[in-house]
């Protein structure tokens, strides 16, 4: 069985100074992976980097994802190729609607892997089911992208973004950040159902409360840009008592 | 003496240089110091594509080649308008005194009292031999409460030509035009355009233009806001790519109580590529309770770009409600890597945000067709300097 994503003794630096000192860490399909640690321990550079995004600069080590070089890949490519990035702080947009952006996206990567674009009764039954998923408004998404939305809004449209597009591998990047207890519900719903067989995910999280809504098979300890501890889901309760300090 | 003469005797005068403020950012190099004879009447190469399904008038190369069959409600002359020439040219615009000299064509327009002009295409061509210029006079006329929509095309087909055109607009009490420039032009062809507004009471006058995929362009509008409740709304676009030079020059005047001005500018200046917006708006003394608004905004897209703007407000009335608001910026980086993650290719990604950037002066267009004709421009210009091109 080929992993989802592979990655090797790892080194990223960002602004000359590195952040990610030697990460190893591997996702096989159906797997839920979670990572935990302190402010700057390297998570978000973790996710930048496996996105491809300017200014994380790869110093050493591999990464693959589904046996090909992640690494050799462009922003838009690893996306075409199945990568989401679930945003810890997603953008604006002002003047493109979320509609026509999440369709040129769609139809992007449809071309990417070589398909025809899906036509739009198709996509509007599409988005229309996923939108009541997420106990969302339909008519927002005919404003512009993410503009003027709240905290706990932006990160539902992440996660409308993510089912719409259909990952196999989705690392979410304090997905669950600023949400409330009812948000944070309806986000976890939105993640429990991109969860398969086939596919991977990658939980970026401070808490141990997303958790308790999506259970993960593995839970790590990022500390300075390494792993150093990996365990199941009772590491997370163990850490959410404890500490980084004791446990780590 | 003849026209040409004139021309040839004050050209090196007349033609402003780069040290002029209002003219600074100009492209004139091709009509300076170099006189450019009068083209020949003579029929035109190529029929040009209408845009809309309006009635047409056509004028190539200086003659008339299409013009509908009757059109109610509507005054159409031909030619230069001789008579209505002004005896003394007008002196602080050197462009508009050398046409005054030297018009041979144009198309005069009047609409009669509370006649509705649905849509007026009006193309004027210029094609065959190089190295020439046309001085093109126009007038339109709004009688009371008349309604008009009005196309008004110029197409630069000559190579290093000159297309020069000044357009007199009058709208009377009530009356209300719905003005759209477009322009188009071959390779070293300068086009320069000004439109002279006059906005009586009640009155309204909308003008939209687009600068894009031109040598030169010189696009001027003044207006003059001469009754209480008269309004004015300018819009346009500016897209310069390598080499080229988009020069749009606003004058408003708000000469009595009670008006209202809005103008909506976006520049996008790509590698190399030069774009300039200079908007004045005078608030004259008595021109109380004047509501006057002013925005443009600038994007370059490579650091060879350059984005001029200013805007100049001179108010001299105490009771007024004036903004205005210029910004240069380059694209959002954050956003731009928030798309790419979405599958969008980097290229593709930039032509949506810059559509976006855009879509201000798209606000009150509403023709499906002309939408369709400006988008179709943008994205022409966008896949030819952004697509497929390595930054």
């Amino acid at each position: 069985m080929t992993a989802i994503l592979n990655i090797e003794d790892l080194k990223v630096r960002v602004d000359g100074k590195e952040i990610l000192k030697g990460l190893t860490l591997k996702i096989n399909p159906g797997e839920v992976h979670a990572i935990m640690g302190r402010n700057g321990s390297g998570k978000s550079t973790l996710a930048n980097a496996l996105a491809g995004k300017p200014g994380y600069e790869v110093t050493g080590g591999k990464a693959s994802y589904k046996g090909k070089d992640l690494l050799a890949l462009k922003a838009h490519e690893r996306a075409g190729e199945g990568l989401f990035l679930g945003f810890q702080y997603p953008v604006e947009i002002p003047g493109v609607s979320n509609l026509n952006f999440l369709r040129t996206a769609l139809n992007a990567q449809r071309k990417y892997r070589g398909e025809g674009d899906m036509d739009a009764p198709t996509f509007l039954k599409n988005i229309k089911e996923k939108v009541a998923l997420l106990d969302m408004d339909y008519e927002m998404q005919k404003r512009a992208v993410n503009v003027g939305f709240s905290g706990g809004e932006r990160k539902r449209n992440e996660m409308l973004q993510m089912l719409m597009l259909q990952p196999t591998l989705a690392v979410l990047d304090e997905t669950d950040s600023g949400l409330d207890i009812d948000a944070l519900k309806i986000v976890s719903q939105g993640i429990n159902a991109i969860r398969s067989p086939d596919r991977g995910l990658l939980l970026i999280t401070h808490y141990q409360r997303l958790l308790r809504y999506v259970e993960p098979d593995f839970v790590h300890v990022l500390s300075d840009g390494k792993i150093v501890k990996t365990g199941d889901k009772t590491l997370a309760l163990e850490l959410e008592e404890k500490g980084y300090a004791d446990v780590a | 003496m003849s026209k040409s003469a004139t021309y040839a005797k004050d050209a090196k005068h007349l033609i402003p240089g780069p040290r002029e403020e209002n003219w600074r950012y100009a492209d004139l190099s091709l009509i300076r110091g170099n006189v450019l004879p009068i083209a020949k009447e003579e029929p035109t190469l190529h029929k040009p594509i209408p845009i809309s399904k309006w009635p047409r008038l056509v004028i190539g190369n200086g003659k008339v080649v299409e013009k509908p069959e009757t059109l109610k409600g509507l005054e159409v002359t031909f030619g230069a308008g001789e008579n209505k020439k002004s005896a003394t040219a007008p002196a602080d615009h050197p462009l508009e005194r050398i046409n005054n000299d030297l018009a041979t064509a144009g198309v005069q327009i009047t609409i009669s009292k509370d006649y509705n002009l649905a849509g007026l295409e009006i193309i004027f061509v210029e094609d065959g031999p190089k190295e020439s210029a046309r001085h093109l006079k126009n007038m339109i006329v709004l009688e009371e409460d008349a309604k008009a929509k009005i196309l008004l095309r110029t197409l630069g087909q000559r190579g290093a030509s000159w297309v020069n055109t000044v357009t007199t607009v009058s709208v009377g009490k009530n009356a209300g035009l719905f003005l759209v420039t477009d322009f188009e032009a071959v390779q070293k062809t300068l086009i320069s355009s000004l439109i002279k507004a006059q906005v009586y009471k009640g009155g309204s006058l909308d003008i939209f233009s687009l600068g894009i995929g031109l040598p030169s362009l010189r696009n001027e509008v003044e207006v003059k806001l001469k009754g209480k409740g008269a309004r004015t709304n300018l819009k346009g676009g500016l897209l310069a790519a390598e080499g080229e030079v988009i020069d749009f020059v606003t004058r408003i005047f708000h000469t009595s109580p009670g008006a209202n001005s809005d103008q909506t500018f976006r520049a996008v200046a790509g590698r190399k590529g030069k774009t300039a917006y200079q908007g004045r708006v005078v608030v004259e003394k008595d021109a109380q309770k004047t509501e006057a608004h002013q925005s443009c905004k600038n994007l370059i897209l490579e650091r060879t770009g350059e984005a001029n703007v200013k805007p100049e407000l001179l108010i001299f009335a105490d009771d007024v409600i004036c903004s205005h608001g210029a910004t240069v910026g380059e694209l959002d980086e954050a956003s731009l890597f928030y798309m790419m993650q979405r599958g969008i290719p980097k290229e593709e990604a930039k032509a949506l945000l810059v559509r976006a950037f855009l879509g201000d002066i798209f606000e009150g267009l509403n023709d499906q067709v002309l939408m369709a004709h400006f988008e179709q421009k943008i994205d022409t210009w966008m896949q030819q300097n952004l697509v497929g091109k390595k930054k």
